[in-house]
């Protein structure tokens, strides 16, 4: 019995016009994803590559590692952030390294090219949330209460036919008709990646069949709440007029609101007063430090004149005090600054968690939300990508700065004099410049898939959880439904 | 007979259930997002205003003309509140040096990405997809749905020309969805009267044609949605029809236009371009090193030649060779100044040519469909469009070449130079800062902007004739049975 049921419905989704239509649309859809994201992938590979050189280029020729004192390093771009981009565009993607200071992150590709922010791109995030949720409501708010109107409801329970059964056919035969077939244009999308020459490892495989399974869960809700709402309403155009202002609601309205209201409730200070704070204490180190220098510098001359010592080893001394001096009194306001700078970044930080946890977690009543929040933390391209890459800059940037003692002997940003004596004999060859070859790359590793899916799991059973409401909803509502 | 129905049409439209629910949704969506405007131009106005008053007061704590910097904050029109277009993904401060390229820094989005998960819901975000799409769902089976109810034929057991009635449709429906949509957008500007945004004459001008814009894209749906309705026989037929052709409107066409383009006419990266200047000015001052070293051995021969001389001669025409050297090479340097001035400047143009024609191309394609027309247009009239950042940045430019003019001036009469001198006390009076010149952007002139948007308006007028044209003729033929 139950078979029929499901027979009968599946062959009524499929040999629909609608159908043909609707699933013609998301075919293309997902497929002109795939490709787009595959070409953006290669395109941004091409950028990648193009700055990785030019920011070595910028060292060559130099003949000397003092001179080196700061480096560009990029954020490559992923094969699954150009399918699911998050906030990939709008994160700045290179970050400057001097080895002293905090790497900012700067030249995001919207602001870099704006061209691309005035409509942004078409993703399969985007296909997902809005294209099929409107498309589940569209086949599914008529599920009940449409045969109702068409009569065939009263005849189909004319027959010895459990309600259970019923309702259990419409359920799932509905939400197979909708997800097998779209699983022919992800198929061929996928097919697509290695055709084009994107390879996938064996993580990110994994990651995009989770992405998969919630944009089925996903659809599963809007499909599951359809029929839900078509069970409590009697005629099938108040159940779509009443689908509609959930989808607005759940896709324009709840995500962005939640955002609002937390932006309101908790203040992050701004980058611009860290920036100012920064300036203020530098600037006042730096009278300080004008004044002690006036003074060791007195003090020095001082006793050159009591001593009276002009040789060249009493130079060499007074030289070494003074690079002691300068090394030390500017390792020190370095050390205040850091600590002025990496405090309030701390401070920054912890407002930002908060208005992150509180906008988040009033946006998970919309399962859109819930949805996105998921699938970018599964392409990695939520929040936490930029986490990631500032830390990663940032344990770089340490890397950079052993690196350059290592190679000048000195510490990145402290002050000294170089007194360089070249022997007559080199005078005649030109100095070699550096091999900038030389400077450790910087190898961004995406977080690991445990984590990544261990930050996912909370939404992932949101998803279902959702699922399994309107199910039951839907369930009971049914055998409480009058027929007639 | 116009006139009854007219009527007829505005009744069943108003009346109906789907009208109550969609207009609610509307005038809530409409409402929150000139809130939500209002608040995020609350917060860029507060940003700005923070990031003056440190700019400010670091210049106030400045004691020398020569280490005097500046910054330049993107003002935030108010015009934001209704169409954010591009002002929160380009870069809000720049700082004004001696050296160092013109560039916006820290966009919104980049700094609080929070925001950027969601994005904002701006007005042109309403009009574009939620309002073309109840304009679908309320036209979709103007025709075909009284066919299928059986009330077409009864209408035209009356007396009634073909022409009278599809007028009388097409009137009706717009006055009956139009005018409904006006209320919310009143009741948005009521708010932004009572915020007390500080909207010019010029402002309200271009929120008026923004209005009339909007309202001629919103036609253009409708009118869509009546032809459909005459071309098929059932109003499933013609929805599903209607909404594939919007997905591919509002949905594909802008997007694969910009992406076509971004294929076709690749343009360097950033870095690129950055790294080109450094090599050719590192290129540039090896050549200045190279020079001075011919200069050098030069001046050895003469000083050879000098050896003859009285000591005091000696002296005295040693002197002068080398100030005639330090000048020769003040020329040198100056004139490599400028080419590599010249080459950034022919570097930038060609990169900002390759970027435009991209721009071109992309916007060309993707001004097939009329909802990329009207995001054009109406993010022109924002003055939050493309034009935003280029014309901030040339404004910029001109402004830092002012600073920097005034800066050196300022420095010479006060007698500083470049180096700071170590252990030098350093008690000095605070800058007279009420000479420094200050930046104010000027915003595009209103009637440039109407000649841009003209050909978005075009294009979408001359769509909506076409469909006219084509729902009459298509009536007309129209099986009523």
């Amino acid at each position: 019995m139950f078979k029929l049921i499901l027979y009968k419905e599946l062959r009524e989704i499929i040999g629909s016009v609608k159908f043909a239509a609707t699933f013609g649309i998301c075919s293309i859809l997902i497929i002109l994803a795939f490709f787009t994201g595959t070409k953006n992938y290669q395109t941004g590979m091409q950028e990648y590559n193009a700055s990785k050189e030019a920011a070595l280029r910028q060292h060559e020729s130099r003949t000397d590692w003092e001179q080196v004192n700061s480096h560009r390093v990029f954020l490559p771009p992923k094969p699954l952030a150009t399918l699911v981009m998050g906030i990939s565009n709008d994160l700045g993607r290179a970050a400057n390294i001097d080895g002293l200071n905090k790497p900012s992150l700067g030249d995001s590709t919207y602001s870099e090219q704006p061209v691309f922010a005035v409509f942004r791109f078409l993703d399969l995030e985007f296909v997902f949330q809005i294209i099929l949720s409107l498309f589940a409501i569209l086949f599914a708010f008529d599920a009940i209460n449409g045969e109702k109107e068409r009569g065939t409801l009263r005849l189909s329970f004319a027959n010895s036919l459990p309600r259970a059964w019923y309702i259990l056919g419409k359920l799932i035969g509905s939400f197979l008709a909708l997800a097998l077939p779209l699983l022919i244009p992800i198929l061929i999308g996928i097919l697509l990646l290695p055709l084009m020459g994107l390879s996938l490892s064996n993580d990110e495989w994994i990651r995009l069949f989770i992405f998969i399974i919630c944009g089925l869960l996903y659809l599963g809700v809007f499909l599951t709440l359809s029929v839900f709402v078509s069970c409590l309403t009697q005629r099938s155009s108040s159940s779509f007029l009443f689908l509609l202002v959930i989808w607005v609601c759940s896709v324009l309205i709840v995500p962005r609101a939640s955002v609002l209201i937390a932006g309101n409730m908790v203040e992050v200070p701004s980058l611009a007063d860290i920036y100012f704070q920064r300036t203020k204490l530098e600037r006042q180190n730096s009278r300080e430090w004008n004044e002690k220098i006036r003074v060791f510098l007195d003090e020095l001359r001082k006793e050159q004149m009591q001593s009276g010592d002009n040789s060249p080893e009493a130079n060499e001394r007074r030289q070494k005090k003074i690079n002691e001096f300068l090394e030390n009194t500017t390792n020190e306001n370095n050390a205040k600054v850091e600590k002025l700078v990496s405090r309030l970044n701390e401070e920054r930080r912890n407002k930002q968690i908060t208005q992150e946890k509180l906008a988040f977690g009033i946006s998970r009543i919309s399962p859109t939300a819930v949805f996105t929040l998921a699938s970018t933390t599964l392409s990695g391209t939520s929040l936490e990508l930029r986490n990631h890459f500032q830390k990663r800059a940032e344990a770089y940037s340490e890397s950079f700065a052993e690196f350059i003692r290592k190679k000048t002997g000195r510490n990145i940003g402290g002050s000294r004099i170089v007194i360089r004596v070249t022997p007559q004999e080199q005078q005649k060859k030109p100095p070699q410049p550096i091999n900038t070859r030389e400077i450790p790359e910087f190898v961004y590793e995406s977080p690991e898939l445990a984590s990544i899916f261990r930050d996912a799991l909370p939404d992932i059973a949101i998803l279902i959880l959702f699922n399994l409401i309107f199910f039951t909803g839907a369930f009971l509502a049914f055998l409480r439904y009058d027929l007639r | 007979m116009l006139r009854t129905l007219i009527e007829k049409e505005l009744k069943a439209i108003l009346l109906s259930p789907k009208f109550t629910a969609v207009f609610a949704v509307c005038s809530i969506l409409i409402i929150l997002s000139i809130y939500i405007g209002i608040e995020e131009y609350k917060a860029s106005m507060a940003h700005y205003e923070t990031v003056n008053a440190q700019l400010n007061q670091g210049m106030k704590d400045e004691t020398r003309w020569m280490n005097l910097t500046t910054g330049v904050n993107r003002y935030p029109d108010p015009m934001l509140i209704f169409i954010s277009g591009i002002h929160n993904d380009i870069g809000r401060t720049a700082p004004i040096s001696q050296a160092g390229t013109i560039k916006l820094y820290n966009s919104n989005y980049s700094e609080n990405t929070i925001f950027a998960v969601f994005r904002f819901m701006d007005l042109m975000f309403i009009v574009q997809i939620v309002l073309s799409l109840f304009a679908i769902l309320f036209t979709y089976d103007a025709i075909n749905g009284e066919r299928e109810t059986g009330t077409l034929k009864l209408s035209f057991a009356n007396p009634i020309p073909r022409t009278s009635y599809i007028i009388a449709k097409l009137i009706g429906s717009w006055f009956g969805l139009v005018i409904p949509m006006l209320i919310p957008l009143l009741l948005g500007i009521a708010i932004v009267l009572l915020y007390k945004i500080p909207m010019t004459g010029t402002h309200w001008l271009r929120l008026a044609i923004l209005i009339g814009l909007s309202v001629l894209y919103f036609t253009f749906f409708i009118c869509l949605g009546i032809l459909l309705s005459s071309l098929t026989r059932s109003s499933t037929g013609s929805f599903l029809y209607l909404l594939v052709i919007w997905v591919a409107l509002v949905l594909i066409i802008p997007r694969a236009g910009v992406m076509i383009a971004g294929q076709f006419k690749p343009v360097p990266t950033a870095a690129e371009i950055s790294s080109k200047l450094s090599q050719k000015a590192r290129e540039m001052y090896d050549q200045l090193t190279e020079w001075a070293k011919e200069r050098q051995k030069g001046l050895t021969a003469r000083y050879q030649g000098l050896q003859d001389l009285s000591p005091q001669e000696r002296q005295a025409k040693i002197k002068e060779i080398l100030e005639e050297y330090l000048g020769e090479m003040r020329e040198e340097q100056e004139k490599i100044s400028r080419k590599i001035a010249k080459y950034d400047a022919s570097l930038n143009e060609d990169w900002r040519n390759r970027k435009a024609e991209r721009e071109k191309l992309g916007f060309s394609i993707s001004r097939f469909s009329p909802a990329s027309a009207y995001q054009l247009a109406a993010m022109e009239l924002a003055g939050t469009g493309m034009s935003l950042k280029t014309s901030y940045e040339d404004q910029l430019r001109s402004y830092s070449d002012i600073f920097n003019k005034f800066r050196a001036k300022k420095a010479a009469e006060a007698g500083t130079n470049a180096f700071m001198l170590i252990g030098q006390e350093n008690k000095q009076e605070p800058l007279d800062l009420s000479e420094v010149p200050k930046f104010k952007y000027v915003n595009t002139d209103i009637t440039k902007i109407f000649q841009i948007t003209m050909i978005d308006f075009g294009i979408i007028s001359i769509y909506i004739l076409i469909i006219m044209a084509g729902t009459f003729i298509a009536f007309i033929r129209y099986d009523v049975r």
